[in-house]
């Protein structure tokens, strides 16, 4: 008998897929941003910092009320969106990943924020005196500088996204092989009281957490040898 | 030529303007005037520049910056980059690997390659930085401070070497330095900067004797080696007609023009030749100038065609009856003069 039934395997699978694809995107999205953000001391960079950090206070459900109510085709985001995207958002892997970028934004974009705030400037200035332009510097030598910082970030967004509940729950619903995550799964299997497959499920999270855990320390350690 | 006009309002407010030739130009000023600062904008670092202008065109840092190499006070280097790659990646990128091998001999920098820039000390790094500078074979090259954590043999060694690449490149030099001897060492020319802005840009000579920050004057003499008497650790200058001691390690040749430096309070002065005593030497000279000082006065002599200067009590002028005209003997030891340079 294999340990998890093909329905979990499955939301096992979709879930990683969700994690890692949030993950990339994040990480790509809010390096430049907070190194824009870093650069340049503008007014409106509290502004953007404020609505970067607001999902962190707004609990899940609140999120995923108003990311639905925002995808529904009655509204105009929601039909804006279901044209940009070619589809119906609510329900729909797409609209439970764009609420996985929403919801851990944060846990992306604040350890890269800091790691560029401490080392980026002096790296960004050594890379300036040996005469690297601009794009070179962050790619080939920022980036490479922070990079506990930015394995540290991929791995709490990673991890935080494959627990994610509430968003999920609200804007995905709970439809296999679309919208049925780790989380929602376990959740549908103590409600049908199948403590045995929710405890292979809760197992199987928490091996991936403390893996997750495990190979943040591990990195922290290589670049500490380098 | 080197030819800039800079305008900074911050950290220092500061306004720079030198004209002056190619080669080595000492920058003087004390602590704290904006020497680093003002490097800083030349080198393209300092957005706060609000009028950036060379040889009478207006530039932005980032054009300075692709022409114009800085090695500052600490030297910035990536931690994360061996000093190999950083030669390889610069040479790349400033398609200059032609010099790599040249530059990697004379800093004397090959057995550090392996290594990354928090396992060298200050003096590597201060190397592996100039060799990186000259690498990008800039028009400008800025140095702030480079020989400060270098021994004196290094930088004895270093010097020779460091003139001769920037000839080779063809770069002009712009030197900061704390120690007086650097300058005078490697500098034809000064710049003085004062609070607000350059003060004096020239010869090296009256640029010293300006320099008003020196706790301690100085004076430069030009002369010629001889070796006819040379003894063990004294070499015999020719100054005009006259004959100078100085105890050197270092004997050139014959012929070898040289550079010398005498700090005023070292020079004494008589009304005549003394004899039966130890000092080296004793030169005629005239006073042209005698300015009073905190205790004494700077008296500012005239001896085969060059200046030199010595610090003297109020009660010593007053003793000697010394006023501008009276002839006089420069009496000062054979170790008070340093060899600086020879060329």
């Amino acid at each position: 008998m294999p340990w998890l039934a093909s329905g979990d395997a499955q939301a096992l699978l979709l879930t990683v897929k969700l994690a890692a694809t949030t993950t990339v995107i994040l990480v790509a999205v809010c390096l430049p941003l907070a190194w824009l953000l870093v650069r340049r001391d503008s007014r409106g960079r509290s502004l953007i910092q404020s609505l970067v950090m607001l999902p962190l206070v707004l609990p899940p459900t609140v999120l995923g009320y108003y990311l639905l109510v925002a995808f529904s085709p009655a509204h105009p985001p929601g039909s804006l969106l279901a044209r940009l995207f070619d589809q119906q958002l609510a329900f729909s892997f797409t609209g439970i990943l764009i609420g996985s970028l929403i919801y851990s934004l944060p846990f992306a974009f604040r350890p890269l924020e800091a790691a560029l705030q401490q080392s980026g400037p002096a790296l960004d200035e050594a890379g300036r005196v040996l005469g690297f332009p601009g794009w070179y510097r962050f790619l080939f030598i920022v980036i490479p500088g922070i990079r506990p910082a930015l394995v540290s970030a991929a791995l709490l967004c990673f991890a935080h996204t494959l627990g994610e509940f509430g968003v999920v729950l609200m804007i995905g619903g709970n439809i296999p092989g679309e919208t049925r995550v780790l989380s929602v799964a376990l959740f549908e299997h103590v409600e049908q009281m199948n403590y045995q497959a929710a405890n292979r499920l809760a197992l199987t999270m928490m091996a991936i957490a403390v893996a997750t855990v495990l190979l943040s320390q591990w990195s922290g350690r290589r670049h500490d040898r380098f | 030529m080197i030819d800039f006009d800079v305008a900074l309002a911050a950290p220092v407010a500061l306004r720079a303007r030198v004209r002056a030739q190619s080669g080595w130009l000492g920058l003087l000023g004390h602590s704290g005037v904006g020497k680093s600062t003002l490097l800083r904008a030349l080198a393209g670092l300092n957005p706060a520049a609000h009028r950036l202008r060379v040889e009478d065109r207006a530039v932005t840092p980032a054009a300075l910056a692709r022409r114009v190499s800085l090695v500052s006070q600490t030297p910035a280097l990536i931690d994360h980059w061996t000093v190999a790659r950083h030669l390889r990646r610069v040479a790349r990128h400033h398609q200059t690997g032609d010099l790599t091998g040249e530059l990697i001999r004379d800093l004397d920098i090959d057995g550090l390659c392996p290594l990354c820039p928090p396992q060298l000390s200050g003096g590597q790094r201060r190397r592996v930085s100039l060799a990186l500078a000259l690498l990008r074979r800039p028009r400008l090259l800025l140095l702030d401070e480079p020989f400060s954590a270098l021994d004196d043999d290094s930088r004895h060694r270093l010097y020779p070497k460091l003139q001769a690449l920037t000839r080779r490149l063809g770069c002009d030099v712009v030197l900061v330095a704390h120690q007086i001897e650097d300058i005078v060492r490697l500098c034809d020319q000064v710049a003085i900067l004062e609070p607000g802005g350059v003060t004096y840009c020239g010869a090296l000579q009256p640029g010293l004797r300006r320099y008003q920050g020196q706790a301690s004057p100085c004076s430069v003499l030009l002369g010629e080696a001889l070796s006819a008497e040379a003894e063990a650790g004294l070499l015999p200058v020719a100054l005009g007609e006259r004959t100078l001691w100085v105890r050197t390690p270092r004997l050139p040749p014959a012929g070898t023009p040289v550079r010398l430096l005498v700090h005023a309070d070292d020079v004494a002065l008589g009304a005549a030749e003394l004899d039966g005593v130890s000092l080296m030497n004793q030169l005629p000279a005239r006073i042209t100038a005698l300015t009073a000082q905190d205790s004494g006065a700077l008296v500012e002599c005239l001896c085969e065609r060059q200046s030199i200067q010595a610090r003297i009590t109020a009660r010593s002028q007053a003793r000697l009856g010394l006023r501008a005209g009276s002839r006089v003997v420069l009496l000062f030891k054979a170790s008070a003069v340093s060899l600086l340079a020879e060329f």
